[in-house]
């Protein structure tokens, strides 16, 4: 596990941005999938953040609303690749706030009922539930348009899968 | 339905037409490649984009290399061979066609006829 960062980036996330490569680096990970938390949920997290930095999600620690710090697995502490997006993906703020709710519910307990399923998450609550993920994404999909949720798996084993063309380089 | 392997891929692929829809209605044309290593399906982020195709979850997975990662679905429907696939899962990715992986594949009777060069979409 690796904690790198700065605190030399302004401008988050449209703003202005200081040039530097680790500034660039942060920059280019928080277009990639990225949790976003703060100080005060890396302290009241750590050890959660922690494993799942190891397991290789890339977490960005902001400060007043400034990404400070990239916490991320030794392994993937490597500079980004090439297939890394240049510009936000519409709806990503919402679905973000869908994940944090869903993280939020995960923590509190609410979620226990359902663990080795996939939940979704819509405006903060529990809208339907399906060991199928894509089954689960299909029916919440149509039920709701354009809207924007979140699946999330409950349990320390999430499935992993096979991603077309091995992308994620 | 039968379609000649495109030859710009080296060896020749099987390919299909796919038509991917949009949230608001907006659809786009694209050939796509058939993956059944993958999952999940795959689309030129630029289609994800213009489509504004919304997010769905996150999934983990390993990279080529054996790195854990993770990665961001989106989902729309597609139109392959005639019929309709509804909120499919798809992955961005950095290339000018489509993947489709198995979650669409196993939904349909294919016959790839490798010395012909040929692919076939059969009724069930």
């Amino acid at each position: 596990m690796l904690v790198t960062g700065d605190g030399a980036w302004s401008g988050w996330p449209h703003g202005r941005a200081h040039s530097s490569p680790s500034t660039r680096h942060c920059r280019m990970m928080s277009n990639m999938v990225a949790r976003i938390v703060t100080i005060r949920d890396l302290k009241a997290r750590v050890g959660n953040l922690v494993a799942r930095a190891a397991a290789g999600e890339r977490i960005i620690v902001t400060r007043y609303g400034t990404p400070r710090a990239l916490l991320t697995s030794c392994e993937a502490g490597q500079p980004v690749s090439s297939s890394v997006r240049a510009k936000p993906v519409r709806g990503a703020r919402d679905f973000d706030r869908e994940e944090r709710a869903f993280e939020r519910l995960l923590r509190q307990g609410w979620l226990d009922t359902h663990r080795g399923r996939y939940v979704a998450v819509h405006r903060g609550a529990v809208v339907d539930v399906d060991a199928d993920a894509p089954a689960l994404v299909r029916r919440v999909g149509q039920k709701l348009g354009r809207r924007v949720f979140f699946v999330g798996f409950v349990g320390l084993e999430e499935p992993q899968v096979d991603l077309p063309g091995q992308e994620m380089r | 339905m039968r379609r000649s392997y495109d030859r710009g891929f080296h060896p020749p692929a099987p390919v299909l037409e796919a038509t991917v829809h949009g949230p608001d209605g907006r659809s786009r044309k694209i050939r796509a490649k058939l993956d059944t290593a993958a999952d999940v399906s795959g689309l030129p982020r630029e289609l994800v984009d213009e489509l504004a195709l919304p997010p769905a979850r996150r999934v983990r997975t390993t990279t080529f290399r054996g790195e854990p990662a993770q990665a961001r679905l989106h989902r729309g429907d597609v139109v392959v061979a005639g019929r309709r696939f509804v909120q499919v899962e798809w992955l961005p990715i950095a290339r000018p066609y489509a993947l489709l992986g198995r979650d669409v594949l196993n939904d349909l009777v294919v016959r790839l006829d490798g010395p012909a060069l040929t692919t076939e979409v059969l009724r069930r």
